[in-house]
């Protein structure tokens, strides 16, 4: 079988991002197939490191090929091939920074170097301020790009310690030397936390989202709320699961602002009456308890979490960004029965929605029953207590929201007369196909969860503490 | 202590002054130029504390002198590479940030974000 360097998966689209110029007339053209010819290269690659220049490690930067890259890759090509296929017209103009941002996320995923990292951060926040800018809220993308400056100082200053402590930068031997000597690192990792929580949308330092996800359309709520989002905790899992070795103060500590990301997503959600803040402040609040999964030691868990959501989150943005651009705005009131003349944009909107919620059947459901049951085992009971609390609030909110979009206004008969998407037959069936077959998978892992749940698995292997991840599987029941 | 290790503990604390300003800065002015201005000092600091940390005492440029075959009387040429690549996506940030500026500039005649957000709230 064919043995692809993933490599090709960051210069790809960095070199057609950089020929288009020449060839604007087709630029939609180099998107797509840009998009599409990395897929192909992830399904191709196969697990290892990989050198670049030649260099051995801890002197040439490596790219980590393993389980979780792997899917974690394939997940987020999808997406942005999926999205990419749907925004053409929109991303006209932007193909460049488009595929800069693609190649900058695909290299956040491979990278085995902390640098490195710092340098594929840097150019995914300027892809995204540009992306960002279509949106035409300057402030509100100025006021972005002023907070991921401050975390990428953060995590600069965070490197530039554990550099002095340990002289490396590569990953694996940074686990090496910190696993060796743990000692005086906290500030280090704490600094670095701060500064990767810019991105994944932790509170306090997320009120950039708000400006960015509240105006989000079709094309920046899926790009920034999922994809960045998602991709932004992938690394997260990645750095604290591992390569840094963190004691239990230092570990209580960002535990905590998870949780008040977690207890000030979810009321923050709870109270809103507009579809997009619903999503986005959800979206901090399930931030939150990924990092807080990722930080105490489920990262199995934790990983599967994040690639549901970022699913489910994918499916409600894009619709949600169609909406708002048909009616002309997302308060409640304005879109109430919207699902009614609708119902297939409902259909996935609604199973997406429940997933994120956590209701049975769908994928959502399947992982936070493993949670639960796992920090059950291990006789952790304050924190299913608030998982549970958080879970039954969103699932109120997610169910008035859902229920509110299909129900019919008073007076009104067949429902509102907004259509998603009425003026494009050809986008509309583009639309429907795409988030049909996106909340049919979030069904389809729900009933069938064995396999997402072995790669999971096999991607985190047995969680940080040691002990062994069990899983509730629908083949036989419980099994490790 | 000689006068030479003296300074190489003020100099972090200089830069630690430099980067606490720049970050005051940004929380506390309501200007967006002077924002940005502060952003860079705080940028400008965490390049100065990365090179201050390749630096020894008596070190020499880490261009191959002749006769000098010792690694160690070389200051580490590592963290000025990586300030190099830091510098370049500065730049980058603070080029698309004063993009940003001329457009909001444009848009409501005037950079003060208190204004601003007092017209958005309208």
């Amino acid at each position: 079988m064919m043995n692809l360097n993933p490599v090709l998966t960051i210069a790809l689209p960095l070199i057609l991002a950089f020929t288009k110029i020449m060839y604007r007339r087709i630029a939609n053209l180099f998107l797509i197939v840009g998009s599409l010819i990395n897929i192909f290269v992830v399904m191709f690659l196969k697990e290892g490191q990989y050198l670049m220049g030649g260099y051995r490690p801890p002197f040439g930067i490596i790219l980590q090929v393993d389980t979780y890259a792997l899917y974690s890759l394939l997940v987020l090509n999808v997406l942005f091939a999926a999205l990419m296929l749907l925004v053409t017209k929109k991303a006209e103009n932007l193909t460049s920074s488009s595929l800069i941002a693609l190649a900058a996320l695909n290299g956040l995923i491979l990278t085995g170097d902390l640098f490195n990292l710092f340098v594929f951060l840097e150019i995914a926040t300027i892809a995204a301020l540009i992306l960002v800018s279509s949106i035409k809220k300057y402030h509100q993308a100025f006021n972005y790009m002023v907070a991921g400056a401050i975390g990428s100082t953060f995590y600069l200053l965070g490197l530039g310690l554990l550099y002095k402590q340990y002289g490396t930068l590569n990953m694996a031997r940074m686990h090496e030397l910190m696993a060796a000597s743990p000692s005086g690192s906290a500030v280090a990792v704490i600094l670095i936390f701060i500064g990767l929580a810019v991105e994944i949308k932790l509170m306090p330092f997320s009120s950039w989202a708000a400006g960015v996800l509240k105006n989000a359309d079709e094309w920046i709520g899926p790009m920034i709320g999922a994809i960045y989002g998602g991709v932004m905790m992938i690394v997260v899992g990645r750095l604290f699961t591992d390569i840094f070795v963190m004691d239990a103060k230092v570990r209580l500590m960002l535990s905590l602002l998870t949780l008040i990301t977690l207890v000030g997503g979810e009321a923050a959600a709870f109270q809103s009456r507009k579809v997009r803040e619903v999503l986005l402040y959800s979206g901090v609040a399930q931030a939150g308890l990924e990092a807080l999964l990722i930080l105490n030691g489920y990262p199995a868990i934790g990983f599967i979490l994040v690639l549901s959501n970022m699913t489910a989150k994918y499916v409600m943005f894009l619709l949600a960004g169609y909406m708002a651009e048909e009616a002309g705005g997302d308060d409640f009131d304005r879109l109430t029965g919207v699902f009614r003349s609708n119902p297939v944009h409902g259909f996935a909107f609604t199973v997406a929605g429940l997933s994120l919620a956590g209701l049975p059947l769908f994928f959502g459901f399947i992982v936070k029953l493993n949670l639960l049951y796992n920090l059950m085992l291990s006789h952790s009971y304050w924190l299913p207590a608030l998982i549970l609390s958080a879970s039954l609030v969103e699932g109120i909110y997610m169910l008035r929201m859902i229920l509110g979009l299909w129900r019919l206004p008073e007076g009104h008969r067949g429902g509102l007369q907004v259509r998603i998407l009425g003026s494009s037959h050809r986008r509309k069936y583009a639309v429907y196909t795409i988030s049909m077959v996106l909340s049919l998978a979030l069904i389809l892992f729900g009933l069938a969860p064995d396999n997402a749940l072995s790669i999971a698995r096999r991607a985190r292997g047995a969680d940080t503490d040691g002990k062994p991840l069990v899983l509730i599987t629908m083949k036989g029941g419980i099994g490790q | 202590m000689t006068m030479a290790v003296f300074f190489s503990y003020v100099i972090f604390w200089l830069i630690a002054l430099l980067y606490v300003s720049g970050f005051f800065g940004m929380m506390e002015h309501h200007h967006l130029v002077k924002k940005l201005m502060a952003m860079n000092l705080m940028q400008t600091a965490v390049i100065l504390f990365f090179l201050v940390l390749g630096q020894k005492i008596g070190g020499v440029t880490p261009i191959a002198v002749p006769g000098l075959t010792d690694p160690d009387a070389y200051v580490n040429p590592l963290p000025q590479a990586l300030m190099l690549t830091a510098i370049v996506v500065n730049l980058s940030t603070t080029g698309i940030a004063l993009a940003f500026l001329i457009v909001i500039k444009k848009h409501w005649n005037t950079l003060d974000e208190s204004e601003i957000m007092r017209r958005m709230d309208k």
